[in-house]
């Protein structure tokens, strides 16, 4: 018990070392911190709408910011002026600094909903297939349980809609809005009772 | 692993304590304050940074300071209890939000960061021997961060007087003067009109009187039966987001404002509640001044500008006064032509406060500063529900040697998400200057 705390502490230690050398160094110290005016201190927003990226996989907040930037991903007009006004390199500098943070999970109210049955429908489309452990998801797939529950819906909306293009997410045009809702308040509320 | 915890706890709750204590010192020896002024008060042992100013600026960047290197002690002096936001003001004189939704106090810097609040007003500076002179004594810092706000220019009004301001509120500092304003709107009468003047640029928040604009009229339309807003502007037309708040105007209120460009406040008559301007005289049953700025008349005291001038000169690289050393300034004081092409908003204090923290931090433990990066981005209410925004990124220039506008842009057009978004980034921004 002891010696595996003792090794616990130790990766957890050369594991920060490596991450704080790795987290976009300079480029990031400089350029990062300016994103928590909407996103909150080390993006733990407190909102309904803007997403928490404190903690988000850097693979996915690069993906994400490069697209935007290209114009190829339609799901924020504030994201794609502010992406413009990086540096590829910055904006991958940024992911880093960012996936480097602790996740926090969001706080807002959300509506309840039949419990089982959400799950089931959790289960059914196989959410955690990809978000992988109960929604932290990994690399180029987000993090999801925990995440602002109006942010979340509104970019599920998008991807209902086509307007993201992405074949592992085209099952959600038969998917119905109260489904959405329902799924979208079970990911919050796991979020915080984990 | 309990045991680090147990200290852990010792040492946050002793913060606590010093810090309730420096609060405590503005009652004390508020009976006694020209012999205090004159005394050093809170000696100084290790590495320490003082701000002047819990606004924007001022509480993010003690906060930063903080975060990139806990060591250094930070003092933050401010004069009022509490903070009292100016973006989302406006909602509270539309009636959206009530005064108490906008106000926080300083507490949470002080229990999370050990920040110490000395609620106090600041009178002076003596550089040399790098003490910021207060009311309650004099502070010794190895950097001050000073973020003051603006001062609102009178003088060029004909037949002000101080009373005038509770007759001709600017609400352009949040707090009594935003209920003033707000409780002029509710005793209107039908028909009645208001008044709204907008000063020449530069002044604070370039879209903020056209979001109250929008907003006061949002009220009358609902509430006040035939009622109207004159906006008598001294610009020559809306200083923001121009294209986006005309076609709001046209599409909701085109009955409600009568927009009077190139118009401005001569004078005023107290008595009649009458105001002056070069196109003539206008009286409403509300009347909002919004008056010429300049730098918070700290910045005169401390002498990092002449009278002569409006804004603070800066270097670009590190907020520094290009007047004093080791005195850095931020937000709305500072002279946009020394820093660069950005505006006088809430988010670029908060951006500035970031730069400065990081600058007195890598100086303060021997480091090169970084190059600045700022961001704004403003979100403007045109009614209940719909927003639009502004927005810019910031990079310092190695050929101008300036902050120069590297990406942004306007909303394409009006909407409730970016209404949503309105919301929640002062949620995010307060939370990341207070909390
Ligand atoms: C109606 C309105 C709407 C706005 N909306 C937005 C918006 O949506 N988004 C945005 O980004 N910005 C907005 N702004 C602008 C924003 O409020 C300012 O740009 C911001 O407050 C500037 O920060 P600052 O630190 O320079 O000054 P302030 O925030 O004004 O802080 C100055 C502080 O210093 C204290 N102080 C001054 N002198 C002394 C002294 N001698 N001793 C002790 N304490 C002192 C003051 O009490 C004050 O607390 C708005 C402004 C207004 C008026």
């Amino acid at each position: 018990m002891k010696r595996s705390a003792f090794y616990l502490l130790c990766v957890f230690l050369f594991a920060s070392i490596g991450a704080w050398a790795a987290a976009g160094g300079d480029t990031a110290e400089r350029t990062a911190k300016t994103c928590a005016g909407c996103h909150g201190t080390y993006g733990a927003s407190p909102g309904e709408f803007i997403p928490v990226i404190g903690g988000q996989h850097a693979e996915y907040l690069k993906k994400v910011l490069l697209e935007l930037k290209g114009k190829k991903r339609p799901h924020s007009i504030e994201m794609t002026l502010m992406a413009s006004g990086y540096t590829d390199e910055q904006l991958e500098a940024i992911s880093e600094w960012y996936a480097d943070k602790k996740w926090a999970d969001s706080k807002v109210k959300v509506n309840e909903y039949n419990m089982s049955a959400t799950v089931s429908l959790i289960e059914n489309y196989s959410c955690f297939g990809c978000h992988v452990d109960n929604g932290k998801g990994e690399g180029e797939t987000p993090a999801i349980t925990g995440q602002a529950p109006g942010y979340l819906k509104n970019v599920l909306m998008k991807y209902k809609a086509g307007l993201i293009p992405s074949d592992e997410m085209a099952f959600l045009k038969d998917v119905s809005e109260v489904e959405i809702d329902a799924m979208v308040s079970y990911l919050t509320e796991l979020g915080r009772n984990r | 692993m309990s045991g680090i915890s147990r200290r852990n706890f010792v040492k946050a709750s002793a913060v606590v304590v010093a810090a309730a204590g420096v609060s405590g010192c503005t009652g004390s020896l508020g009976l006694n304050l020209n012999k205090q002024q004159d005394q050093v008060i809170l000696p100084k042992s290790g590495k320490r940074v003082v701000v002047l100013g819990g606004g924007w600026g001022g509480t993010t960047a003690a906060k930063y300071v903080k975060l990139g290197d806990p060591s250094i002690e930070v003092i933050l002096v401010e004069r009022l209890e509490n903070f009292v936001s100016c973006p989302a003001s406006n909602w509270v004189i539309a009636g959206f939000k009530s005064l108490q939704e906008i106000t926080f106090t300083y507490d949470a810097l002080a229990k999370n960061y050990g920040i110490k609040i000395l609620k106090t007003e600041a009178t002076g500076l003596d550089p040399a021997a790098k003490q910021l002179i207060t009311a309650a004594g004099r502070i010794e810092y190895d950097k001050l961060i000073v973020s003051p706000g603006v001062e609102f220019m009178y003088d060029k009004i004909e037949g002000w007087s101080k009373s005038a301001e509770d007759i001709f509120p600017h609400a352009y500092k949040a707090g009594r003067q935003t209920a003033i304003l707000r409780e002029q709107l509710v005793n209107l009468k039908n028909g009645e009109n208001v008044i709204m003047t907008v000063p020449a640029a530069p002044y604070r928040c370039p879209p903020g009187p056209y979001e109250r604009a929008c907003l006061i009229a949002f009220y009358l339309k609902n509430n006040k039966k035939g009622s109207k807003l004159i906006v008598l502007d001294a610009n020559d037309d809306i200083a923001s987001k121009g294209k986006l708040f005309h076609a709001a105007w046209d599409d909701y209120y085109k009955d409600i404002i009568e927009y009077v460009p190139e118009t401005v406040v001569k004078g005023v008559d107290v008595k009649s509640r009458v105001i002056k301007t070069d196109k003539g005289d206008f009286k409403g049953g509300a009347a909002n001044i919004i008056p010429n700025m300049k730098a918070g008349s700290f910045a005169y005291k401390a002498g990092l500008l002449p009278e002569s001038e409006r804004w603070v000169r800066v270097n670009s690289f590190t907020l520094e006064s290009q007047a004093l050393k080791n005195v850095f300034v931020l937000g709305d004081s500072t002279h946009a032509g020394t820093v660069g092409p950005v505006p006088k908003s809430g988010f670029v204090a908060n951006s500035m406060g970031k730069v400065a923290a990081a600058a007195v931090v890598n100086e303060l433990n021997g480091k090169e500063p970084l190059k600045p990066n700022l961001v704004n981005t403003c979100y403007s209410l045109v009614n209940d529900k719909e927003a639009i925004f502004i927005s810019g990124v910031y990079d310092y220039d190695e050929n101008t040697k300036m902050i120069t506008s590297r990406g942004g842009g306007l909303s394409p057009e009006r909407s409730e998400l970016y209404g949503k978004h309105a919301v929640d980034w002062t949620l995010s921004i307060w939370s990341d200057m207070l909390s």
